[in-house]
């Protein structure tokens, strides 16, 4: 029962690992709070599921396009709306309200195109369950951990290994010298919102089949948990969201289960103030965070 | 034809004139030296040079073609590097990380010569290599500043104040440094406050006040003019 309720938090908890490590990239080379996260999440979930119905049930090939097209919305969120509010050397905070209002155009887009009811979602990756000892595993637990966990490998490499991910970090260290030595700024701060909402994207998707449902308040909550997932780690820090995504997702459910399941959002929320109170750089953090 | 051409430059920050009207050149093969006051207009005109600054009226010219609006890294893909006012190293980068960051538009074989070449003018930074930039010493990030700077191929290298906060031995060799890039095929131009010791290794050098130039001439000349002399030199 405990070994089962730990699977059931790991396997949510690495779904808000992956959407906090979107959140912390950006908030690592912006210093932004990107609030349209969440909404990018549901965004991502509701066009695979758009996709998937639409050209009758090639379910890889929609999960795909979805990835990408939500990558692109993210992108185009940055150039459109937050790349012009940077060149007017708008104050910071006028960027997080812009995400803010970019965040109620997407959860309204969705609304007028999907209703308000909650949806039925395919559950494409159950192939059943079965028993290690007495612990009952699900098919679906063991490939959203599988693919969150290859997604975590592949990011690190990126951010530690490539040219692209110093970039990223030169970035988020000094913009203006990350300009002196060549990088194109902008379009490294373009990709990162690409990557964070693809990864929104797989989250948000393979959450959909996991509940098999989705609906209009998911973007939301996901969104304060994995912003309080990417706080508990230490913001800006990958692997800090790695490991605060999956302790979000581990006290909930523990929590849901032996102390009452109507706490399970507060609980994120009151282990979030306590780590704040005792540990305020996060559990990675390095240094103070005292901008915005 | 000059290698860098300024042609009456002006650049505001909001409602404050930084530069007003700043026109000067810089020859292949020079060392220019810009000298000013505190708040002159120096690090504006470096930064309007490298892009990081709009530019609010005038041109730049880079061998007679008109740069003004091109982005940073398309004029540090032509061969204009600025060494940033305070040094601005990665902190959580090691030395041999920032070089190579140095080194971003250029192919892997010209960054493993160009790294000898550093190591050679810079032995500490080869000892440090594998050090966080960010634990260094003063006069230590400061060479790995010119270093990584001089991993990017400048045609013109731009040095903005690189003696600041350093002491008089680390400043003479820092500028016994600059003359040797020049030598090694570098143009450079220099801010400093510093002027004497900067002077003496100029070829010409503009006076800046208050978002003008206000004087100009051979190293020479200026070291020993009255007003460069009263103003600058403290004698
Ligand atoms: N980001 C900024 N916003 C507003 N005003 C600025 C900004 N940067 C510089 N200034 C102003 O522009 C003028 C020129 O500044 P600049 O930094 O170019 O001077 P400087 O000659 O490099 O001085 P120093 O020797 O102290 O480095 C100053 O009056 C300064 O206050
Ligand atoms: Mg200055």
């Amino acid at each position: 029962m405990l070994l089962e309720q730990i699977l059931n938090g790991l396997t949510i908890g690495s779904t808000y690992a992956l959407v906090a490590i979107g959140f912390t990239m950006v908030f690592g080379v912006l210093e932004l709070i990107n609030f349209a996260n969440g909404s990018i999440y549901m965004l991502g979930g509701y066009i695979t599921l758009m996709l998937y119905l639409g050209m009758g049930g090639h379910f890889l090939l929609a999960f795909v396009l979805s990835i990408l097209l939500t990558g692109v919305v993210g992108f185009a969120m940055d150039r459109i709306v937050l790349s012009h509010l940077r060149a007017k050397k708008a104050p910071k905070l006028t960027g997080l309200i812009a995400t803010m209002g970019i965040a109620t155009v997407i959860d309204n887009v969705i609304l007028l195109f999907f209703g308000s009811q909650t949806k039925p979602y395919p559950n494409m990756i159950d192939f059943g369950r079965f028993y290690i000892g007495e612990t009952a595993v699900n098919s679906s637990q063991l490939v959203i951990l599988a693919v969150a966990i290859l997604l975590m490998v592949l990011l690190s490499l990126l951010t530690y290994c490539t040219k692209l991910g110093k970039a990223m970090r030169c970035t988020a260290q000094n913009a203006d010298a990350a300009r002196l030595m060549g990088i194109n700024v902008n379009l490294i701060i373009a990709l990162t919102f690409f990557i964070s909402s693809m990864l929104a994207a797989v989250a948000g998707t393979m959450v959909g089949m996991y509940y098999q449902s989705i609906d209009i308040n998911a973007g939301f909550t996901v969104g304060m948990k994995t912003m309080a997932s990417a706080v508990l780690g230490g913001v800006g820090v990958l692997p800090g969201a790695m490991v605060g995504g999956l302790l979000v997702g581990l006290f909930e459910t523990l929590g849901a289960s032996y102390i009452s399941s109507g706490y399970r959002d507060a609980i994120a929320f009151a282990i979030l103030i306590l780590v704040i109170l005792f540990k305020p750089a996060g559990l990675f953090g390095k240094k103070k965070i005292n901008k915005v | 034809m000059a290698l860098l051409q300024l042609e009456q430059v002006v650049s505001n920050y909001g409602s404050i004139n930084a530069l007003r009207d700043i026109s000067f050149e810089v020859n292949e093969g020079e060392i220019v030296t810009l000298i000013g006051a505190n708040g002159a207009g120096k690090t504006t005109t470096m930064h309007t040079i490298a892009g990081l600054k709009e530019l609010n009226g005038g041109k730049i010219l880079l061998n007679g073609q008109d740069i003004s609006r091109w982005e940073t890294q398309a004029r540090v893909k032509n061969g204009i590097v600025l060494s940033p006012e305070g040094r601005q190293v990665f902190p959580d980068f090691s030395v041999l990380d920032n070089l190579m960051m140095g080194g971003y538009l250029q192919t892997n074989e010209t960054n493993q010569q160009t790294l000898e070449t550093v190591y050679e003018l810079f032995p500490r930074l080869k000892e440090r290599a594998a050090q966080a930039a960010g634990t260094l010493s003063g006069g230590e990030q400061q060479m790995l500043a010119v270093g990584r700077a001089l991993m990017g191929k400048p045609r013109l290298l731009m040095l903005d104040e690189p003696s600041m906060g350093l002491a008089p031995l680390i400043v003479k060799e820092i500028f016994a440094l600059i003359q040797r890039i020049r030598d090694l095929g570098t143009t450079v131009l220099l801010v400093e406050q510093n002027a004497r010791v900067a002077l003496r290794i100029s070829d010409r050098a503009y006076v800046l006040e208050t978002g003008r130039i206000v004087l100009s001439g051979t190293a020479a000349e200026l070291l020993v003019s009255e007003d460069v002399q009263k103003a600058y030199l403290g004698m």
